[in-house]
């Protein structure tokens, strides 16, 4: 309660204005008192020196006074007589105006007594010695001179001893001036002693007193600021327009600085924005005055602090004009330095607001409006067309093979392609059209006031020509295309979904049709596409439960089988066998690999898919040579899986895990493997054939074969592909010499040629004359699964493989036939493997 | 005062024009007048003593002094030769000396006789004037006029 008293700025104002008031009087009576001092010591001084030197004087005077009239009575001529008289009485005049002087002085009671008798005793040796002088004059010397010695002697000796006391009472009488001049001194010490003190209390109160006042003001001024900087903060917080904020600080800093005026000025392009085409409104003004810019010229100073967002980010500033010359104090400028903290945290706000608004609308990495977006800008399309009977257009674009150059060129490659590609979407657009990205490379593009297919056309075909172009992606020069779908209003359908999912479905079959194309929605698409979709979903079911599309285990393995197709040698003896999948679903049944492999590649399982049958072929070889067989077993790898890492490490694993011969393994790999960079791929293959494990090139003659690749990658085999079988026996004249000059040239280069696709007898007898090392096909042995491999095995002839002679063609045929089994009337063309 | 002095001096002292003379005695002496036969008894050292009985003392300038000549002339009617002649014929007598003091200036006798307060002494009034100590003596008055007769000379 009583320091709560206390602490009351009126109370301390009282306690300090009787500090200060005991202060003044302190000075009051110690300068009285020091005055008072100072002239009792200057009369001390004045006294006791007058006093002193006047006895000193009456000594002189009286001696001289005595020794002149001594001098007087030594001789008897009065005209030498009378000048030492005269001088004697001269002196007595002295004595007398000093007897006065000292009089006059303000000495003790004891002194002045003294001086008194002094004089008596003088005057009555004056009167002895003017009588003496009397006698000496009247030449009575004897008489004088008994006078002088019984009288004039003792009075002048009363006189002495009078000066001797009255110098002794002036003594003392200068030790009690002394000593009161020192009492004062002591007490004038003390009180400025108190003086100071009080002074110096009084000064640190009028300094507390002020400096609580200033506090107090500050504290007032500072909590409206800070409320005033509160309600900017809200509404910072609550998304209010930059503009608005701005201003609001503006008249915060003019609340504070009443004769001020405030100019808030943001640089242009101070922020970067994802994207100047979506850049909200608010950031791009150019040097945004807000108020009084037309006053400034007549303003004579001028302070400026810059507006930072993020780190050392100048996005603008803050200027305080003023009409008269203002000096900043350090407040000053921390105040305009929080404020230029709180415009930055304003600017920095409405960027981060603006980037999450732009994010939510856009993909972040080509910054195309997302699908949300795009929904909402087709459902003002549909509104727009059904108001004006006008149609739209909406294209599906997906790029072809994009995941081959995700998967063998990195993701971050991939990246860079996706953001060319919106940006040739962009320029293949007009301004009213929307590009969306819908997903990892699909693009939806929609085309509003679409009056016919011709534009859509027009524009879709634009497209996939510029999609053609070749793309440089730091290193690497890509080359890809789009498969392109077109679906329009209202003809293809009347709401958002099926529209959608119709320029989708056109997209499946310009993929289906050979990819890099563009097709417009049909009726009947909608089959294929659901069909599509079936087993796409049916696939994923049957890997790992449907859940996980790269699992390395395969849950639904019965759906999955592999068969073995033989390869003869020219001798007929079965040296190897191709590793073929099957897949016999419990919903679709059995489905051709035709129709499935492309789905897995495209979904992505194709891998674990691949794993499998690696593991799968290997288990098997290993079982056949148990049983004495060392049939090799050639396995298709998809290029997705060859590429990997980790693939030389799976090889390996299958062959320990089933303790298989590297030799008894065979990798064929076609040559779309080979678009990556030539020294990672003859990397890749030199490691794999470190393990031992042959690699041939499958379905070679067909793609983007190079021979520069025979020169380069260290294969042992090339597989002659099937077109080229079929063609041999037709009119066509340029197979068999094509067919002759692979096989020179691999034997030139020592490689094993297969022959597959053998149909016919004709087939195989022009494939054996050219010289091919192994054969395959329908004409030897169907694909049978591992127990036709087994009974095919044991029907040959004791003492297998060799034949005493070169057996002739129906020999072979009827050899290799043995224990064959019909599984399927597919053509073996539909049945490729990654 | 002095005027009157000296006129009633000098009227009866000769026919001849001169400065008034003033006889001056000491501030303690009681005596303020004097008749011209007790100044020529004084002069003549036959009147030796003040009534206080305090020895009278003739103050003079020295004998070559006009108003030494003057006051003799005049008081005694002789020269200072005779005066002198007078004076040493009272020593060869046996009888006391005159005390007769010679000054050298005016200032000087009218000092003496300031402190002496037997003293009496003769300068010109108009001297006396003039002099610091002519105020601190006292100027007698001559009531008469000398009786001049022939002086008794116990040496002729």
């Amino acid at each position: 309660m009583i320091l709560k008293f206390i602490s009351s700025l009126r109370i301390r104002e009282t306690i300090l204005i009787a500090i200060g008031a005991a202060a003044v009087l302190g000075a009051v009576f110690a300068s009285n008192d020091l005055l008072h001092a100072v002239q009792e010591a200057e009369t001390f001084y004045s006294v006791g020196m007058n006093a002193l030197s006047i006895e000193g004087d009456l000594q002189e005077y009286t001696q001289g006074s005595r020794r002149v009239f001594v001098y007087a009575l030594t001789t008897k001529d009065p005209n030498v007589q009378l000048p030492y008289v005269n001088a004697a009485r001269n002196a007595d005049v002295d004595v007398t105006r000093l007897f006065r002087k000292i009089s006059l002085l303000p000495l003790n009671s004891a002194s002045k007594e003294e001086i008194a008798g002094f004089y008596r005793d003088w005057n009555r040796y004056l009167k002895v010695r003017n009588s003496v002088t009397g006698l000496i004059l009247e030449d009575q010397p004897a008489l004088a001179m008994e006078q002088e010695r019984v009288e004039g002697a003792a009075l002048f000796e009363n006189c002495a001893k009078r000066l001797k006391g009255l110098k002794k009472r002036l003594d003392q009488n200068a030790q009690e001036e002394l000593e009161a001049v020192r009492k004062t001194y002591y007490r004038c010490a003390v009180e400025v002693g108190f003086l100071i003190v009080t002074t110096i209390l009084f000064i640190y109160s009028l300094r507390m007193l002020s400096g609580l006042k200033t506090t107090n003001q500050r504290l007032a001024e500072s909590e409206m600021t800070e409320r005033q900087r509160g309600e900017i903060l809200e509404a910072i917080s609550q998304n209010k327009s930059l503009d608005e904020i701005l201003r609001s600080i503006a008249a915060l800093v003019e609340k504070t600085y009443t004769s001020g005026l405030c100019v808030i000025t943001l640089m242009e392009n101070s922020i970067e924005l994802p994207s100047a085409r979506t850049a909200p409104e608010s950031f791009s003004r150019l040097n945004m005055a807000c108020r009084g810019a037309e006053v400034i010229d007549k303003m004579k100073s001028k302070w400026i602090v810059h507006i930072r967002a993020g780190k050392d980010h100048t996005v603008g500033s803050i200027e305080v004009y003023f009409p008269q010359q203002v000096t900043a104090m350090p407040e000053d400028l921390r105040l305009l330095e929080r404020t230029g903290q709180l415009a930055g945290l304003a600017v920095e706000h409405g960027l981060v607001s603006s980037q999450l608004a732009f994010q939510a609308k856009h993909d972040g990495l080509t910054s195309l409006v997302n699908r949300a977006v795009l929904r909402d800008r087709i459902g003002d399309a549909l509104k727009q067309a059904n108001g004006d009977k006008k149609s739209f257009a909406l294209l599906w674009i997906d790029l072809d093979r994009f995941k081959q150059v995700n998967d063998n060129l990195g993701h971050h490659i991939g990246d860079l392609l996706l953001q060319q590609v919106a940006q040739r979407l962009l320029a293949c657009i007009r301004d009213s059209d929307t590009a969306a990205r819908i997903g990892g490379d699909e693009f939806v593009i929609l085309l509003p006031r679409c009056e016919t297919s011709q534009l859509a056309v027009e524009i879709a075909g634009r497209i996939v020509g510029r999609l053609n172009e070749p793309v440089q992606a730091q290193q690497h020069t890509i080359s890809v295309s789009g498969s392109l779908g077109i679906s329009l209003y209202p003809e293809h359908g009347d709401d958002c979904e099926t529209l959608l999912r119709n320029a989708d479905t056109a997209m499946y079959a310009a993929k289906a049709s050979g990819k890099n194309m563009f097709q417009i929605y049909e009726s009947k698409m909608g089959v294929v596409s659901a069909e599509t979709f079936e087993i796409d979903r049916q696939l994923r079911i049957a890997l790992d439960g449907g859940g996980k599309l790269i699992g390395r285990k395969i849950s639904r393995t019965t759906e999955f089988e592999l068969q073995y197709q033989p390869q003869v040698n020219s001798s007929g003896t079965i040296e190897s066998v191709e590793a073929l999948l099957r897949w016999d679903s419990s919903v679709l049944g059995a489905v051709s690999p035709a129709r499935f492999v492309p789905i897995a590649e495209e979904n992505g399982v194709i891998v674990a898919l691949g794993g499998w049958v690696l593991r799968e072929a290997c288990k098997q070889a290993a079982v056949w040579r148990r049983r004495g067989h060392d049939l090799r077993v050639a396995v298709n790898v998809s290029p997705h899986q060859f590429l990997r890492c980790d693939f030389p490490a799976a090889v390996k694993q299958a062959l320990a895990d089933n303790e298989l011969p590297p030799e008894l393994l065979e990798l064929e790999l076609t040559e779309t493997a080979f678009v990556r960079n030539l020294d990672d791929i003859v990397g890749q293959f030199e490691t794999i054939r470190q393990l031992g494990v042959r690699i041939s090139i499958d379905d070679f003659g067909t793609g983007n074969s190079s021979l520069s690749y025979l020169r380069a990658l260290p294969v042992d085999g090339l597989k002659i592909d099937r077109s080229f079988v079929a063609g041999i026996e037709s009119i066509d004249r340029n197979t068999l010499p094509l067919v002759r000059a692979i096989v020179g040239m691999a034997h030139g280069l020592r490689l094993r040629v297969v022959a597959e696709g053998t149909e016919t007898r004709g087939q195989l007898q022009i494939l054996r004359r050219e010289g091919c090392d192994l054969h395959q096909g329908y004409f030897l042995h169907r694909p049978v699964n591992a127990a036709g491999i087994d009974a095919i095995l044991k029907s040959y002839p004791a003492g297998h493989p060799a034949f005493a002679h070169e057996p002739d063609t129906e020999d072979l045929v009827a050899l290799s036939r043995v224990g064959s089994r019909e599984i399927s009337n597919e053509p073996q063309q539909l049945r490729r493997q990654a | 005062m002095y005027a009157s002095v000296f006129t009633a001096f000098t009227a009866g002292a000769s026919t001849e024009r001169q400065p008034p003379i003033a006889v001056m005695v000491n501030i303690s002496n009681s005596v303020n007048e004097l008749s011209a036969n007790q100044l020529r008894s004084v002069l003549l050292g036959n009147l030796r003593e003040w009534p206080n009985h305090r020895r009278i003392t003739i103050v003079q300038r020295e004998p070559s002094s006009p108003i030494v000549s003057a006051v003799l002339r005049s008081i005694l009617q002789m020269s200072v030769s005779d005066y002198n002649r007078y004076l040493l014929n009272l020593d060869f007598k046996g009888q006391l000396p005159v005390p007769v003091k010679s000054l050298i200036s005016d200032e000087s006798a009218c000092s003496f006789v300031f402190n002496a307060p037997g003293a009496i002494g003769f300068l010109y009034a108009e001297s006396l004037a003039q002099l610091p100590c002519g105020t601190q003596v006292r100027i007698l008055r001559i009531i008469d006029k000398p009786q001049f007769s022939p002086l008794k000379d116990s040496n002729r």
